[in-house]
């Protein structure tokens, strides 16, 4: 076991080098003097120089590539073009609010995807399993920035129930801060749901049909015993790895559900950052979002071991 | 009339259908059984005999689509069919038990054994907890389980095949149920675990008075256990009685049949002398095969396992050399060592006097059409989206055959192994498994070849479809004086096909000869208990056959020599090849040797 | 023996309804995409001060927007762009996939886990943040959207064909090619390749339905297909400002992508059915 979380941990440190590469890459595969980029549009020799000097220009691409990763690793991901705000905290304040919206999706899609997968499944064929197979298909057709717009246009501007757009803390004001994220988590968690009951029908119709099942059964079992406690957590455990998959187009959903509800969030930060050609924060927002996904699936595996004991080593 | 005359179980006319309309099948038409309190009946039936949907018909436990269409299933005074779901919830478990096939995949993988038999109380709430892990303990223990207190704890991974069999079959009498139905129990398990396990149920149930219905495809295998068979083909019973009488005298056709598609040594080859004269076509020379790779790391152990572990024999020209073993003995690794598949680690192969252990690729693509190999899956060894004549004549392409020649050899080739001309325009999934193996067979001989190694190449068909591969081999033999290597784990069939005789067990040959010395008068105590363990139907003189419970003792060893009792421990030395006759060789420890491990 | 069910058998009866339904709505799209690129009611880019944010009518049957362009022609014409650009991001990432993914998958070894790992990199970027990010070095051209969608979705497929080759690779008819004399090359062209096509087939479907929504989500963000192209996202950003006077035009582009992606979406589930019942979802 422990043998395993070891091996399992440094495996994630290649791919977080290579990750780093790639951010640092991008910025260096924009065309032009990668100062200029830097600075952007702001006319300044002085501030060029300097920033040339800052990122070591004549050394080799190596070196560079040290010397900014060692910033990195330092927590210095730069300051921002735009307001001259230090990188990383300004990431951190916004990812606060995207966290709260993609794990409040996650909470509600795994709740309503578990139960809707395992009914679809021990129905199989018949017109509900259809039905929702059918709806399902239906929610992962619909993007979720139209949802979003639809959700405003009914709740905000028809009937007025909700605000729709701007954002107010949970911990200033908590009803108000909740109200603010009811439209943005119901438009984000359409698309995760439907991927996620899919997969837990799918997994479920597979272990249906072990033999384990007819076997729980043939023990005189109630159905409703044999699906719970037989099928469902051999079901669930692959489940759980689609659900850090999922967190990826989470996170990449939520850059564009921000900007349709302007959340001050990670992913509208990412887009202005694009925007303004700011590009220490489009390198920081890049490889926090690669280093969260990275270490979700790393605790997915390691906690697989729990729902499925095979794997324990 | 007392209950006691009665037959417990009496399932009357039963009709199984699946679809409906014109896609309707039934799988099971208008059968009819009895089984008797404490009788183990056998059922017997290939493949889509509809033996399996009996059994589950009984339990209700029909896959999706599948409905009891007609007829009755009377359990004791009470007909199954008409129960609703509760009460038959309440019969399952509690008054029929049951045993899957798969051992493997029969237990929850996801809860621990305890937590699994516990559930077959379910039907019960008088007993405490405290009441029921005795009763759990006491259960496993009489299963001979090592260790019941921590078994219970343990999930089913940690236990092996013929050890999880065990305690489904625990878990299928915790509650005495009148009745066990144990399906193939155990057809996925080797010969000497499935000995163990089947005489385990057997002693089990007599004691329990518990009554059996044991489904098999292995004629022998029932008429070791069971008091009274019932033969099935087609979804029907064909017939069914006594096991003595229907092996003596079976009076329908189909069961004529399936009796004389058993393997047998009567429709071998007679005379081997001529064949012991011919020189070897290949001679392999302590042959080593190891997986897995060596850390680095020092303090990381190395997983290295030996497949094959030192093995020398010759094929001679025109023979047929049987090798034997269970799985994990090394012999499908062994055979594909010969023709380079897998890379050997230390050791020699000589084709027609040429070393070929040290070939290059290119060197050896040359050599290749000389030496073919036929599987023994017929779904996985054919490519599904090629045509049975481009498949044969796949090998031929690098031939020096034109392209009218090549046409040529492709017809003859299907004639040679009797499929008809119109098989060559089809796609594998279009054929029955006979058909598949036998392009298998055809891609094997197109060729031309030396050597052919057959990996179980009859061990996934039926046993009267088998019989006819068997007999089309060995007429190709005869016409072609092909060298098979015949890797089996089935003694029936070498029995049949083998000229000699090779035993191996974790990598090693532990017994070698002709065939009558390893079958008839073994020395090595592996091979006896593998000879013992295997159910056998012996040729009666009248054109009947019996059921033979056979008993080896191995005679003593040579002088200097003792019995290489050790070959169980994976750490002990091998024991020594020592020749008995000039032909049977035999591994033994060194008398000397023994004495100095124990001193 | 057990009876085996055929399990294609039922995955794909109760298919049947909806890939009726997919095939209908995805040769909607493409008829749409097809006709819009030769025919539309207005002229899309055409300007009239005169009929501004006017709602659906008979002259407009979807109403016209901000600039007085007529919603209708604007929304078949973003169907063209919109099949246009999937498509070739679907060949773009197929391309690199299954290049990567056969070398992986054959090569086994160092070459493998060198692939795995930078695919792992990869795909630890959401796909749209990964072709944002790509969109800034090339810039908002109809092409650099094509390359980042392509490199994007490219890791997906590399997986498949990666796991598909191991697969097969394992399959006994592989090593009886080997066995015949074959040399590797021809035995991966001959009998490892063609077994791929399937899952190639899904998954290049469902790559086709993720670029479309992507390739909306980027230009509703104003970073992908830049103006005067009209694209259903680019019409749903715009109509942003006008929800409570005009909110037809947040509607029909919305409805549009929605039934491209459920067009696309039953078709791949059908396939999948077919192709490989034990992935049908």
């Amino acid at each position: 076991m422990i043998a395993f979380t070891i091996k399992r941990l440094l495996q994630t440190v290649p791919t977080l080098l290579l990750v780093a590469v790639m951010v640092f890459t991008m910025i260096r595969l924009v065309p032009g003097d990668p100062a200029v980029v830097l600075v952007g549009d702001i006319n300044d020799p002085v501030i060029l120089e300097e920033v040339r000097a800052q990122m070591g220009l004549d050394e080799s691409m190596v070196e560079q590539f040290r010397l900014w990763f060692v910033k990195v690793i330092d927590g210095d991901l730069g300051v921002s073009l735009m307001n001259g705000e230090e990188v990383l905290p300004a990431l951190l304040q916004r990812f606060a609010v995207t966290a709260q919206v993609v794990l409040l999706s996650m909470m509600f899609a795994v709740a309503i995807a578990l139960p809707t997968g395992l009914l679809a499944a021990s129905r199989h064929g018949s017109a509900t399993d259809t039905g929702i197979v059918f709806l399902l298909v239906l929610s992962l057709s619909i993007p979720s920035f139209w949802a979003g717009i639809l959700l405003m246009l009914v709740f905000g501007v028809k009937l007025g129930w909700l605000p729709t757009i701007g954002y107010v803390s949970v911990v200033e004001n908590v009803a108000a801060g909740i109200q603010y994220l009811i439209l943005p988590v119901i438009a984000l968690l359409l698309g995760e749901m439907a991927t996620v009951t899919r997969m837990m029908r799918s997994t479920m119709l597979e272990v249906l049909g072990f033999d384990y099942i007819t076997h729980a059964r043939a023990k005189g079992l109630k159905e409703s015993t044999v699906l719970w406690r037989h099928a469902f957590p051999n079901a669930f455990a692959p489940t759980l790895t689609v659900l850090g998959l999922i967190l990826a187009s989470l996170l990449g959903g939520a850059a564009v559900i921000e900007t349709v509800f302007t959340l001050p969030g990670l992913g509208r930060f990412l887009v202005d950052g694009i925007y303004a050609r700011d590009y220490p924060v489009v390198q920081g927002a890049l490889l926090l979002v690669a280093f969260i996904y990275v270490i979700a699936n790393l605790v997915v595996d390691l906690l697989y071991p729990i729902f499925d004991p095979r794997v324990r080593l | 009339m007392s209950n006691q005359d009665k037959p417990l179980l009496d399932v009357r006319d039963l009709t199984v259908a699946f679809g409906a309309g014109e896609s309707e099948s039934q799988p099971v038409r208008s059968v009819s059984l009895s089984l008797g309190r404490s009788e183990v009946l056998g059922v017997v039936g290939e493949s889509g005999s509809g033996k399996t949907m009996i059994s589950k018909s009984i339990m209700r436990l029909l896959p999706s689509g599948g409905r009891i269409a007609s007829g009755s299933v009377w359990l004791d005074g009470t007909d199954l069919t008409t129960l609703d779901a509760e009460s038959i919830r309440r019969v399952r478990g509690a008054r029929i038990g049951m045993i899957f096939q798969e051992p493997m995949m029969s237990l929850n993988p996801a809860m621990r054994i305890g937590e699994q038999m516990v559930e077959a109380f379910v039907a019960d709430r008088r007993l405490t907890p405290a009441q029921r892990q005795t009763a759990m303990l006491e259960m496993l223990e009489r299963v001979r389980m090592p260790d019941p207190d921590a078994c219970l704890r343990a999930y089913p991974h940690e236990f092996s095949g013929g050890m999880r069999q065990r305690i489904m079959l625990a878990t299928a009498l915790l509650m005495r149920p009148e009745l066990l139905i144990a399906d193939e129990p155990t057809t996925a398990l080797d010969v000497l675990i499935q000995k163990d396990v089947l005489d385990l149920m057997i002693e089990l149930v007599r004691d329990l008075g518990t009554s059996v219905m044991l489904i098999s495809h292995d004629l022998g295998l029932v008429a070791r256990y069971a008091d009274r068979v019932c033969v099935m083909c087609d979804g029907k019973v064909v017939e069914t009685g006594d096991v003595a009488t229907i092996l003596s005298s079976p009076s329908e056709q189909y069961t004529k049949e399936l009796l004389q598609s058993l393997p047998a040594r009567d429709r071998g080859r007679q005379s081997t002398d001529e064949i012991d004269t011919n020189k070897p076509v290949m001679k392999v020379i302590d042959l080593h095969v190891e997986f897995g790779r060596r850390r680095l790391l020092p303090w990381l152990k190395s997983r290295i396992v030996r497949a094959v572990d030192g093995v020398d024999f010759s094929l001679r020209r025109g023979e047929t050399l049987a090798v034997v073993g269970e799985s994990g003995s090394g012999k499908t690794t062994l055979g594909r060592a010969l023709l380079r598949l897998v890379e050997t680690t230390a050791g020699s192969v000589e084709f027609d006097g040429d070393e070929i252990s040290s070939r290059s690729a290119r060197q050896l693509r040359n050599l290749r059409s000389r030496m073919q190999i036929v599987y023994q899956d017929p779904f996985s060894s054919l490519d599904p989206r090629m045509r049975v004549e481009q498949i044969v004549a796949e090998g031929l392409r690098l031939s020096s055959l034109t392209g009218a020649d090549r046409a040529n050899r492709v017809r003859e080739t299907l004639h040679d192994v009797g499929l008809s001309p119109e098989m060559a325009r089809r796609y594998p999934h279009e054929l029955s498994g006979g058909q598949r193996q036998r392009v298998s067979i055809a891609r094997a001989i197109a060729m031309r070849p030396d050597v052919i190694v057959t990996d179980e190449a009859v061990s996934a068909l039926d046993v009267t479809v088998q019989a006819r591969v068997l007999t089309l081999l060995q007429t190709l033999q005869e016409r072609y004086g092909f060298s098979y290597l015949f890797i089996t784990h089935d003694i029936g069939v070498v029995d049949q096909v083998a000229d000699r005789v090779l035993v191996m067990y974790r990598g090693r040959v532990v017994e070698s000869g002709n065939k009558a010395e390893v079958l008839d008068t073994p020395r090595h105590p592996y091979t006896c208990r593998l000879l013992e363990a295997v159910p056998r139907l012996e040729k009666t003189t009248d054109g009947g056959f019996r059921h033979s419970n056979m008993r080896f003792d191995p005679p003593p060893p040579p002088d200097g020599y003792l019995h290489d009792e050790n070959f169980l421990d994976i750490n002990a030395n091998a024991g020594v090849l020592v020749h008995v006759t000039e032909t049977h060789q035999v591994a033994y420890t060194e008398a000397g040797e023994r004495a100095a491990s124990l001193g | 023996m057990t009876v085996v069910s055929n399990p294609a058998a039922v995955y794909t009866t109760t298919a049947m309804p909806n890939r009726r339904l997919g095939e209908f709505l995805l040769a909607i799209i493409l008829i749409t995409a097809l006709a819009g690129s030769l025919y539309t009611p207005h002229d899309p880019l055409a300007l009239d001060y005169e009929s501004r944010l006017l709602p659906p009518s008979s002259a407009h049957l979807m109403g016209t927007d901000q600039f007085g362009r007529d919603v209708l022609s604007r929304t078949m014409a973003a169907a063209g762009t919109s099949v246009i650009v999937s498509f070739f991001s679907v060949l773009v990432a197929v391309s690199f996939g299954l290049l990567l993914g056969s070398i992986a998958g054959y090569a086994g070894g160092w070459t493998d886990r060198l692939v795995g790992l930078f695919l792992d990199a990869f795909m630890a970027f959401p796909g749209i943040l990964l072709a944002l990010g790509i969109m800034t070095i090339i810039g908002p051209h109809m092409y650099g959207i094509v390359l980042a969608l392509g490199f994007a979705y490219m890791p997906n497929v590399a997986r498949i064909v990666r796991s598909t080759v191991l697969s097969i690779r394992e399959k006994e008819y592989v090593e009886a090619s080997k066995a015949l004399g074959n040399s590797e090359a021809f035995t991966v062209v001959r009998h490892v390749i063609p077994q791929c096509i399937s899952p190639l087939t899904v998954i290049a479907t469902a790559i086709f339905g993720g670029a479309v929504l992507s390739e909306s989500a980027l230009s509703f963000l104003g970073l992908g297909v830049p103006p005067p192209h009209p694209t259903w996202g680019g019409m749903l950003a715009d109509a942003r400002q006008y929800m409570s006077i005009a909110p037809w035009l947040s509607i029909f582009p919305g409805v549009a992508i929605t039934i491209a992606l459920l067009g696309v979406n039953l078709f791949g589930d059908a396939l999948r059915d077919r192709f490989d019942p034990r992935l049908a979802r």
